[in-house]
């Protein structure tokens, strides 16, 4: 599966409801009423898909915070915000 | 004539019958919160006996026509209880078993058949009192606990003695798919009822286990929150602007997996150190 640019900034949809949980967090999507529920990780990754944050600043970042991951952070980042985008919850590139 | 009192604000349905069916009347599933004392009613019920049939009218309307006592006495059983569940239109109804130790209520969720009642049988006769053993009914604001008391429906995987089963009533439970054997046993019989609303203190999911002990290990909000959703019998409720209770819930209740396979078949040490366990969480 291709990778997304490194240079992207993601931004995440405006109308989204995001609930931090202690350990992970909720989105709630006002209009479909539906629930997503996030690890500590994918939290992480949606609060910095604010448009100002690069994929390359993500993974960074995250390997900065979190130590255990089943793929490699930067394979961690790639996936999530391509489930990010398939459920249309962050832009595309 | 009986009176049932449920809901919030309680409500008071009236049940007027022949004398004939007095005695089904007080061993029907509502038999822990009959009332003799006349009260102000917003429902009325009235079985009426004519032409060797019985008529069941709900605030004069016809409802259901019958030979057969008991099948009046299970639609009954249904509607008022359709009209309980009515009366808690702002509360979350959860597939779960409510109970109370020392003012402090402990949901038990969980699917048909996860040990819901058989805890609730179990933990009775060690001094907790019921609110419910299938409706665990919350107000999502206070977050109090409701009392929905009703009579255990014992069925065939339940651990309880046939010979203690045929004292009281009998009757074969139509799923769709097959006839079951179901008996309906007074609460009093496992111990109190608590009928008063009780501030919850720990939420306990139930899963089935095939070890022959428990475990009880805490689960984090993410899962909580998904196991509560998937339990919830009103998700129509949850929305935006209770998405806020609902976080306020994960934040002041502590949850946990409760893996079980049979609280009967734990040794009397073993239950009563459960029992301390679910209390403290």
């Amino acid at each position: 599966m291709p990778e997304i640019d490194n240079k992207f900034r993601p931004i995440s949809n405006d109308n989204i409801l995001f609930k931090p949980l202690s350990d992970g967090a909720i989105l709630f999507e006002p209009d479909s009423e539906v629930v997503h529920t996030l690890n500590p990780s994918a939290a992480y990754i949606w609060i910095h898909c604010d448009g100002n944050h690069t994929i390359s600043d993500i993974i960074t970042l995250i390997k900065k915070n979190f130590s255990e991951f089943e793929l490699q952070p930067k394979d961690a980042v790639n996936s999530i915000i391509k489930e990010f985008q398939a459920l249309g919850l962050v832009s595309s590139e | 004539m009986v009176y049932l009192t449920i809901g919030n604000p309680p409500k008071t349905i009236a049940l007027n019958f022949p004398d004939s069916m007095s005695k089904q009347i007080e061993n029907s599933i509502f038999s822990t919160i009959i009332s003799h004392e006349s009260a102000e009613s917003q429902i009325y019920y009235n079985i009426d006996h004519s032409n060797n049939k019985l008529y069941l009218q709900r605030n004069g309307r016809l409802t259901h026509q019958n030979k057969s006592s008991q099948k009046i006495i299970y639609a009954l059983e249904w509607q008022v209880l359709k009209d309980a569940l009515n009366n808690y239109k702002k509360d979350y109804k959860f597939h779960a078993a409510g109970l109370s130790y020392n003012n402090n209520g402990y949901l038990f969720i969980g699917d048909s058949g996860s040990g819901k009642t058989s805890i609730s049988m179990v933990l009775m006769k060690l001094g907790w009192k019921l609110l419910s053993d299938e409706f665990g009914i919350l107000n999502p604001g206070s977050l109090k606990l409701y009392p929905f008391p009703r009579n255990f429906i014992i069925k065939p995987h339940h651990p309880v003695d046939k010979d203690f089963k045929s004292r009281f009533v009998n009757v074969a439970y139509n799923t769709g798919a097959q006839k079951i054997p179901i008996a309906y046993i007074p609460l009093s019989v496992f111990g109190k009822v608590e009928n008063h609303p009780v501030k919850l203190k720990n939420v306990y999911f139930l899963k089935y286990s095939e070890s022959s002990t428990y475990c009880i290990t805490p689960l984090g909000q993410t899962a909580a929150f998904a196991n509560l959703l998937k339990q919830l019998y009103n998700p129509q409720l949850f929305k935006r602007n209770s998405l806020d209770h609902l976080l306020n819930l994960l934040n002041n209740i502590s949850f946990f997996q409760l893996l079980l396979h049979n609280p009967f078949t734990l040794e009397t040490s073993q239950k009563e150190s459960l029992s301390k366990q679910l209390i403290s969480g």
